[in-house]
């Protein structure tokens, strides 16, 4: 079997085989200098924004593991699938492209049986990229995925892609139909085409001449549309994924010191990377809740916009309006979907931001803004109220110098909202039940800025968030708890009194202590109630903060667990009410509360049970005479107390 | 043309107040527990609304202590040219008139094109400051305008009048003009513009720059301050609760109307508001004969 190989140029003129080299590098040479142009500014922006991730071992690892793993893509299992099949499958024939190179310029391997197995895989490759087009032709023309849009530069790729692959098989076939050696049944697909075309008397040279220079053709286009199109993820991706800020998800990106229009020249480099990643799968919108309500938002389009923006040097608000940047509600959805973690929703910051300094405030989100920056509270209560709720139940309150073990941080929906207040008394009754040494700081606490942070308000951020520290610095305190996600959040990744790193804050979420007591039989529940409770997790808790079992730990042991809504867990979707939601409502579409309320009551449950004061708000204004309750978990742990541990509180009210 | 714009800084008024001594620098009235938060009236901030809408020169004025600082940097931040804040000893004890003296000294070095207000924005909330201010410089006074724009030679305001008639008043120039509260919805300030424009800082002026004294200001004030008392306390109303739709109509109807309801004054009597019940004809008839009976039909 000395000739078992095949001659790589065979029937193959040297002008043609010349043309292969020249058409390629001009395919190249096109993307490069796309793909460069799109560099360029990314690396004007480099010291805009916080730095990459630069370490180089942990880096290559991500993208190894992303890459290879397709774990993001097969959350979506018929995504995951289609370009799992069609990544291998090229990634396989452009490893057998280079060996064949290697092949014929240096070694010349690939003969005996290392061909026949060679050629075996190749047609695996080969069918699995073409089954992975297949299928994600389907997905757009078929039955469609609602995400997906059936654009025609999507469709025209796929077609690209697709006729490279037939071409591909249909060469081989002419080839073995015209020299027709009988090893080549390993290549069963050319062999089988092969033998067709023998059958049909159609496999001369000139035919395969013919096809070669047609897929050779096609690759050129292809290579030259790397650089301008979505293909630009093949190189955009793993720098994407190698340099993308890592972070605590709940940590938004400062805003840049210098204030103005959103320019590209100003736009992050993080912003400008991710950007030119996005390949408009379409994940994003497909989970955000904004979309879904009919709010003028759609996430894909915004990061299109800030692609748009870097080509053309307009500024991104010229592209992006006003509404589209208030709707937003900073749930994260979109940034946990994308693949490539996408950062949308700070880009829609940023457009806040500058919005914040034109003027572009709507006049109900100014008033809580000035609220938080002269009552110390979004809600405009005065600093007096802050102790209102505790009134009979004889709560200690810290004053500077003074340390306790447990300091509960009430947060302003606590002390100001109707339902915030139940949540807070249930709170302190249940720490006063399970013994706990506890004190509330009183009129001293002021908003840790998170809502004025997400509307784009940086400095009224930084003065709340600095008047916060220096309060916690006045008082000694062993842990930090606070039934409020959003603050919360700010103890866990923001409070950063100079702008630098987070103080490294004891906090703990009011699930999490609880779940606590109750774990070490300091809560012990009465009759568990036979209410059917779904849990609706904060966006603020789950997903910025990955907390979702200390939740359902105080459920289990309250209500005997949640039944689950299709959307839970970190992948829950918002009240609404995050990003100054509470506060700013862009009034197209429905409301988002609505939705999420629509969802809960399919379960089935009679409660609603919530972990965030802000979701309570924003689901209670949902409810109806009769309708579906929204309970925080504290309160329904409360409930299901020994009546003993009810009544040794405080006198008083016998609901919390 | 030049607008300047008459603001107030003055404290939250809603906030936990405490009485105190009158003394330097601060009311009888001041925050408990410390704070001072100070803030600016609304009328106040959409008279600069409408004083950038007429033109980009327009400068605000002020007649308060160093904390009225930050009125100036908040009108500043807004994009006001320039901020002048008038203070001295003597102005603390200054009646209505005075003061008027004192803002039209002001208001006549200035030398504007019109000075806007807003509608019981300024000092006092009486509302009757810029109207001395233009009887005291011989300008006409419009009083609660909701719209006002530029018409050679002068400028038009809109004002609401009784029973939803609106005028329009021509006004020759220079002149004194209030706004009302809600003719505009005034614009966010950024910390960081206030902070930006507190930076940049505003002018200070004493008596002295007016060509006034101390003294001659206030020997024309006959007022003196006796006493500052508490509001009485207001009764804590409490909600009705809704009846429970297990009772009958009537029952509900006599819930919601009758005794069950606390507060304003005697409560009807039971005579006076009883619901009728019975068939719909019978019922009718007995509409009617009440209609009848009081001569309504």
């Amino acid at each position: 079997m000395g000739d078992v190989t095949r001659t790589v140029w065979w029937n193959v003129p040297a002008w043609l085989a010349m043309l292969l080299y020249v058409g390629t590098a001009l395919g190249l040479a096109i993307s490069a200098l796309a793909l460069a142009r799109h560099a360029r500014t990314i690396l004007r922006a480099r010291r805009l924004g916080p730095g990459p991730a630069v370490h180089a071992g942990p880096a290559v690892r991500r993208v190894l593991t992303e890459v290879l793993s397709h774990h993001r893509l097969f959350e979506d299992p018929g995504a995951g699938w289609a370009h799992a099949l069609l990544f291998y499958g090229f990634l396989g024939l452009f490893i057998g492209t280079c060996l064949v190179f290697v092949h014929d310029r240096m070694v010349p391997f690939l003969v005996g049986p290392t061909y026949l197995v060679f050629s075996f895989l190749l047609e695996w490759a080969g069918l699995a990229f073409l089954v992975g087009v297949a299928w994600m032709l389907r997905r757009r023309l078929g039955p469609r995925v609602p995400r997906l849009e059936p654009s025609g530069v999507a469709l025209a790729i796929l077609g690209l892609l697709g006729a490279i692959g037939v071409t591909g098989f249909l060469l081989e076939a002419a080839r073995i139909a015209a020299t027709n050696p009988p090893f080549e049944v390993w290549s069963f697909v050319g062999w089988t085409f092969g033998r067709a075309l023998r059958a049909t008397g159609l496999g001369g040279p000139s035919l395969h001449r013919g096809l070669w220079g047609v897929h050779a053709a096609l690759s050129w286009v292809f290579f030259g549309l790397i650089g301008a199109t979505v293909l630009r993820h093949l190189v955009a991706a793993p720098v994407q994924i190698a340099l993308r800020r890592l972070r605590a998800p709940g940590r938004l990106a400062p805003a840049s010191p210098d204030t103005g229009s959103l320019v590209p020249a100003r736009l992050t480099w993080a912003q400008l990377l991710d950007a030119a990643t996005c390949v408009r799968c379409g994940r994003c919108t497909a989970v955000c809740p904004a979309t879904a309500a009919g709010k003028p938002l759609d996430p894909r389009r915004v990061v299109q916009a800030t692609l748009q923006a870097m080509r053309e040097g307009r500024p991104l608000e010229a592209l992006v309006s006003p509404d589209e940047a208030w709707s937003c509600t900073t749930c994260a959805a979109c940034v946990r979907a994308c693949p490539f973690e996408i950062e949308v929703l700070d880009k829609l910051v940023d457009l806040r931001r500058t919005l914040v300094e034109t003027g572009g405030v709507d006049a109900t989100a100014a008033r809580a803004l000035e609220a938080t920056a002269e009552r110390g509270n979004p809600f405009g209560g005065v600093p007096a109220d802050r102790t209102a709720w505790a009134a009979d139940l004889g709560v200690r309150v810290l004053r500077p110098g003074e340390t306790t073990d447990v300091l509960y941080w009430v947060g302003c929906a606590g002390a100001f909202d109707p339902h915030g207040r139940r949540i807070a008394r249930a709170t302190a009754r249940l720490l006063q039940a399970a013994g706990v040494e506890f004190a509330i700081l009183g009129r001293a606490e002021t908003c840790t800025g998170d809502p004025a942070r997400r509307m784009g308000e940086e400095a009224a951020f930084l003065e709340a968030a600095g008047r916060v520290a220096t309060t916690l610095g006045t008082v000694g305190f062993r842990r930090l708890v606070t039934h409020c996600a959003h603050c919360f959040n700010v103890f866990r990744n923001e409070l950063a009194p100079d702008g630098g790193s987070p103080l490294p804050l004891p906090a703990v979420h009011h699930t999490q202590l609880l779940s606590e007591l109750v774990r070490d039989g300091r809560l012990a529940p009465r009759a568990v109630s036979s209410e059917s409770v779904t849990l609706h997790d904060p966006c603020y808790l789950a997903r910025h903060n990955g907390e979702t079992a200390a939740p359902r730990v105080v459920l289990a042991t309250a209500n005997g667990g949640p039944v689950e809504m299709p959307r839970s867990g970190e992948r829950t979707f918002c009240c609404g009410a995050g990003g100054g939601g509470a506060w700013v409502e862009v009034r197209q579409g429905s409301r988002i509360a609505a939705l999420r309320m629509a969802e809960a009551r399919e379960t089935g449950a009679r409660v609603v049970a919530t972990a965030c004061p802000f979701c309570a708000l924003m689901l209670g204004g949902e409810t109806g005479p009769g309708d579906i309750a929204v309970r925080d978990v504290a309160e329904l742990l409360w409930e299901s107390q020994p009546a003993g541990a009810q009544t040794s509180g405080a006198a008083g009210s016998d609901r919390p | 043309m030049i607008a300047l714009v008459l603001v107030h800084a003055g404290l939250d008024v809603s906030l936990d107040l405490e009485l105190g001594e009158p003394g330097p620098g601060q009311g009888a009235v001041r925050h408990r527990g410390g704070d001072r938060i100070v803030t600016t009236a609304r009328a106040d901030r959409a008279a600069l609304e409408w004083a950038l809408a007429l033109t980009d020169r327009a400068a605000v004025l002020t007649v308060g202590p160093a904390q009225s600082a930050d009125a100036m940097a908040w009108a500043l931040g807004r994009g006001a040219t320039g901020a002048v804040r008038i203070w001295g000893e003597a102005i603390e004890a200054l009646d209505l008139p005075a003061m008027a003296r004192v803002v039209a000294a002001a208001v006549r070095r200035i030398a504007p094109d019109v000075v806007v207000a807003g509608e019981r924005g300024l000092a006092g909330a009486t509302g009757a400051l810029p109207a001395l201010v233009a009887a005291r410089l011989g300008w006409p006074c419009v009083d609660g305008a909701i719209r006002l724009a530029l018409e050679e030679p002068g400028l038009v305001a809109e004002r609401r009048l009784q029973g939803g008639r609106r005028e329009e008043l021509a006004i020759p120039c220079p002149a004194v003009v209030t706004v009302t509260a809600d003719s505009v919805e005034p614009r966010y300030v950024s910390v960081r513009a206030r902070r930006d424009a507190a930076r940049r800082g505003h002018e200070a002026w004493s008596l002295a720059d007016l060509g006034l004294t101390g003294e001659a200001v206030s020997s024309a004030v006959k007022l003196r301050l006796e006493r500052v008392d508490w509001p009485r306390p207001r009764p804590r109303r409490t909600a009705a609760s809704p009846p429970g739709p297990a009772r009958s109509a009537a029952e509900r109807l006599r819930q919601l109307v009758g005794g069950a309801a606390p507060g304003r004054g005697a409560a009807p009597t039971a005579q006076a508001s009883r619901p009728v019940e019975g068939e719909p004809g019978a019922i009718a008839d007995r509409i009617l004969a009440f209609l009848e009976q009081h001569r309504f039909v």
